[in-house]
């Protein structure tokens, strides 16, 4: 789907009141507006299923259904919030169905931060644990982690959960690349651990959204 | 109705928190095909399946959700009040009273019922 049928940002903000004002049409416009689009948009993902990429931006949809305040207008567009939140379902997704052909589960995000506590990934109750931690951070941490984040902040989240190792890419989201490459490392290194902090400071007993 | 769409409506026909669970249990209890409801209800297959993704009208606000709902997807108000209220009947018959089943962990109860019912 292309942008352009996207709803302009007076729309979304419109159509967001009206969810959280509880207006019965609201949801209908929403995944009318939405749906299409956010399963185009994980499809470019590779190894993907169509069907994979249509429960997951579902899944998202529904989300925000459940909790429309979820959504913070102030932080970004919906169109870009739908968008990590329906990637955060696909990766569920795919942990799941890795689980069950007894495939490697790699989460990136999470497999680094179960590394820095020394789990060990042969161990299958790693895998619940790894589902778990992305079960939580779906539901729970992605509200309230991206509350008060700059722009800047959310899409070098947004490189994490795509699992983008190059620095490159991160640089050029943080507008850094004109400094000298180990300059550069730092950087991006000090951000993404200020993130994961952020991350695993968010546990249940932490508010939620 | 693009086939996506098509499947979120089907997937939302096992969830009573929306009016395609209410219209489903309605047809299906009078024997209804999808095209002979909207028929009934005075429009398209097609819009019968976008109305299905309305949140369910709820209690609390029964006459201002049917309203709008009505006056949006242009449905005969009569028929689609009918279809609601036999659909809600069905679900609790089920078991499904108070329980967003399937999709939903839990919809949000809106205040005790204030609105006179049609």
């Amino acid at each position: 789907m292309a942008d352009t049928s996207l709803p302009t940002r007076e729309q979304e903000l419109a159509l967001h009141r009206r969810l959280v004002e509880d207006d019965p049409t609201a949801t209908a416009d929403l995944f009318l507006a939405y749906l299409d689009y956010l399963a185009d948009y994980l499809a470019r993902c590779p190894g993907t299923t169509e069907d994979q990429c249509r429960d997951a931006a579902e899944d998202a949809l529904l989300a925000l259904v459940r909790v429309p305040t979820s959504y913070h207008a102030e932080k970004a567009t919906l169109a870009a919030y739908l968008q990590m939140s329906a990637k955060f379902d696909l990766k569920n997704l795919l942990q799941k169905e890795r689980k069950k052909t007894r495939k490697h589960v790699s989460v990136n995000l999470v497999e680094d931060s179960l590394a820095e506590r020394n789990y060990s990934q042969s161990d299958p109750s790693v895998i619940v644990a790894l589902r778990e931690e992305a079960d939580h951070a779906r539901t729970v941490l992605l509200p309230s982690v991206t509350r008060g984040l700059t722009d800047i902040e959310l899409r070098v989240l947004e490189l994490m959960f795509d699992g983008e190792k190059k620095t490159v890419a991160f640089a050029k989201v943080m507008a850094i690349e004109h400094l000298p490459k180990d300059e550069q490392e730092v950087r991006v290194l000090r951000l993404k651990n200020k993130l994961k902090k952020r991350l695993e400071r968010r546990r249940p007993h932490d508010e939620t959204p | 109705m693009t086939k996506r769409l098509d499947h979120l409506a089907e997937r939302l026909e096992g969830d009573p928190y929306f009016l395609a669970c209410l219209l489903r249990s309605y047809a299906t209890s009078e024997g209804l095909s999808d095209a002979e409801l909207a028929v009934a209800l005075g429009c398209t297959v097609d819009t019968l399946k976008q109305a299905g993704l309305c949140r369910a009208p709820k209690e609390s606000s029964f006459t201002r959700d049917v309203d709008v709902i009505a006056q949006r997807f242009g449905l005969q108000r009569a028929v689609l009040v009918e279809a609601v209220r036999r659909g809600q009947v069905l679900e609790r018959l089920r078991g499904n009273q108070g329980r967003a089943a399937g999709t939903f962990m839990a919809a949000r109860d809106g205040t005790p019922a204030t609105e006179e019912e049609p």
